[in-house]
């Protein structure tokens, strides 16, 4: 059995054809190519294959394709601007190397992301629980807290 | 393949295989109550069901709860009301529960992680019987009600007689009111034990639900004025198991000493009504 689910997927408006046991990670990876959703634990708990769902974080190895029926899905192929300009958040994480490796960067940007719009400026609690919902073993996390505070800032001094 | 090809990288993903399933697609609560008594296995989040799904769990029929009107937080005339599609994370910012399950909610508010907070459901949790899910001992120390479709309208039943094989939709829990100011509850030793505690208003008992430290939490009651409240938790205990984390005797020693500590903050049955 295969059912058709139409979304958006970093703007663009798609249609596909699924079985109902496909998860979004195998879609967006095998699918559409876009393999910076990484598969890491495949258990919901290492945060690399986050994806934003209407804007809401997800693990995508652990949500069904058809769970994704009319909604706005962005990975992080998606949140650069069409001139390649990057996002705060994606700026930040640069400029203070908030990353290693780099597997689980992508599903971090992402969720940090989701964070800042809900909470433009996060103190540490906030931000220490928000990255319960990822695994770095690379960084120690430290950077990449400080990579939140810097996007926070410049995501404010763009406002002011 | 030939033998001068790389090894296929794909088996660096770890990724399980799901068996496949049909999609059951309800319009409406009565349908769903109806599909799941008829086998239809509901999903709310799915956080726990793709899981098993993953581990080789074989479901046949699955019916996502999505677009149900299941969710919501809301104050009855009995105390608080949160639908069974309500996620954690729209408990944990619901200003009804912040006013009625203070305590509830910030434990609702502390487990996981967000990304988890914002998909598992208040239903699912409950519903997953798991040990080491938190949501339902609580209830059951909270004294709360579940409240199943059941025909055409709702049947209720205390959070501890939850059968292992309850086929019916869950609608709701009903948190009773007042009960949260006399609720407390230890996670600290998760996943080896957890402890949630709540003194009856009227009696002064102490209700003691028990995680982690068996196949399905339990809940366990203690007359008022018992002095020893570790002793006696331990002693009412069934045999916890043992495992990778800890021994049967561990766990027995440490939900007492995690009762004895809830017992001494809770407030005595005079500062229940
Ligand atoms: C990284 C991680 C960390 C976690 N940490 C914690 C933690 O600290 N504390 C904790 O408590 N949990 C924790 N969990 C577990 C998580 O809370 C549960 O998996 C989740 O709440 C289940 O909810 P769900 O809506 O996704 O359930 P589902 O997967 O949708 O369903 C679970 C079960 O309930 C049944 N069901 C669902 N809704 C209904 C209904 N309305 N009526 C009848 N049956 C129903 C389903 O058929 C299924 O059997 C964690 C999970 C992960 C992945």
């Amino acid at each position: 059995m295969t059912l058709t689910v139409s979304f958006t997927i970093n703007g663009a408006p798609v249609s596909t054809a699924v079985h109902p046991e496909t998860v979004l990670a195998d879609v967006i990876r095998d699918e559409f190519q876009l393999v910076g959703c990484k598969v890491g634990c495949d258990q919901a708990v290492c945060g690399a294959c986050t994806v934003l769902v209407d804007r809401i974080p997800m693990a995508a190895c652990s949500t069904f394709a058809f769970e994704a029926e009319g909604r706005d899905i962005v990975t992080i192929e998606g949140l650069a601007r069409p001139d390649g300009t990057l996002s705060a958040v994606q700026r930040a994480f640069l400029d203070v190397q908030g990353f290693q490796c780099g597997f689980c960067t992508g599903g971090l940007i992402l969720l940090v992301t989701a964070l800042l719009e809900r909470d433009p400026d996060p103190d540490r609690a906030t931000i220490t629980d928000w990255l319960g919902s990822a695994v770095c073993r690379c960084t120690g996390y430290l950077a990449i807290i400080e990579a939140v505070e810097t996007a926070a800032r410049l995501n404010r001094e763009v406002a002011a | 393949m030939t033998s001068s090809e790389p090894p296929p990288l794909v088996a660096l993903r770890g990724r399980q295989r799901i068996a496949p399933f049909a999609l059951v697609r309800v319009g409406d609560t009565a349908a769903a109550a109806e599909a799941a008594l008829a086998g239809a296995v509901p999903m709310g989040g799915g956080v726990d069901l793709v899981d098993r799904m993953k581990f080789g769990e074989r479901i046949e029929r699955l019916m996502p709860l999505s677009g149900l009107a299941l969710g919501g937080v809301e104050a009855t005339e009995g105390g608080l009301r949160i639908g069974a599609t309500t996620t954690y994370a729209a408990l944990a910012e619901s200003a009804e529960a912040a006013r009625l399950a203070p305590a509830f909610a910030r434990l609702v508010g502390g487990v996981a992680n967000p990304r988890i907070r914002m998909k598992g459901t208040v239903g699912g949790s409950v519903m997953s019987q798991k040990p080491n899910f938190d949501v339902w001992p609580a209830l059951m120390a909270l004294g709360a009600d579940l409240v199943f479709a059941d025909g055409d309208g709702e049947a209720r039943l205390p959070a501890a007689a939850l059968a292992p094989d309850e086929r019916r939709l869950l609608l709701a829990v009903e948190v009773p009111a007042g009960a949260d100011a006399r609720f407390a509850f230890d996670r600290s030793l998760r996943p080896i034990v957890s402890v949630f505690a709540g003194r009856e208003a009227a009696t002064g008992a102490l209700r003691l639900a028990v995680g982690c430290a068996h196949q399905r939490p339990l809940l366990l009651r203690l007359a008022a004025g018992e002095t020893d409240v570790a002793a006696a938790a331990a002693a009412a205990l069934p045999p916890p198991k043992s495992d990778g984390l800890a021994s049967s005797t561990y766990r027995r020693r440490m939900v007492g000493v995690l009762a004895a500590r809830l017992a001494r903050i809770l407030p005595g049955p005079d500062a229940a009504s």
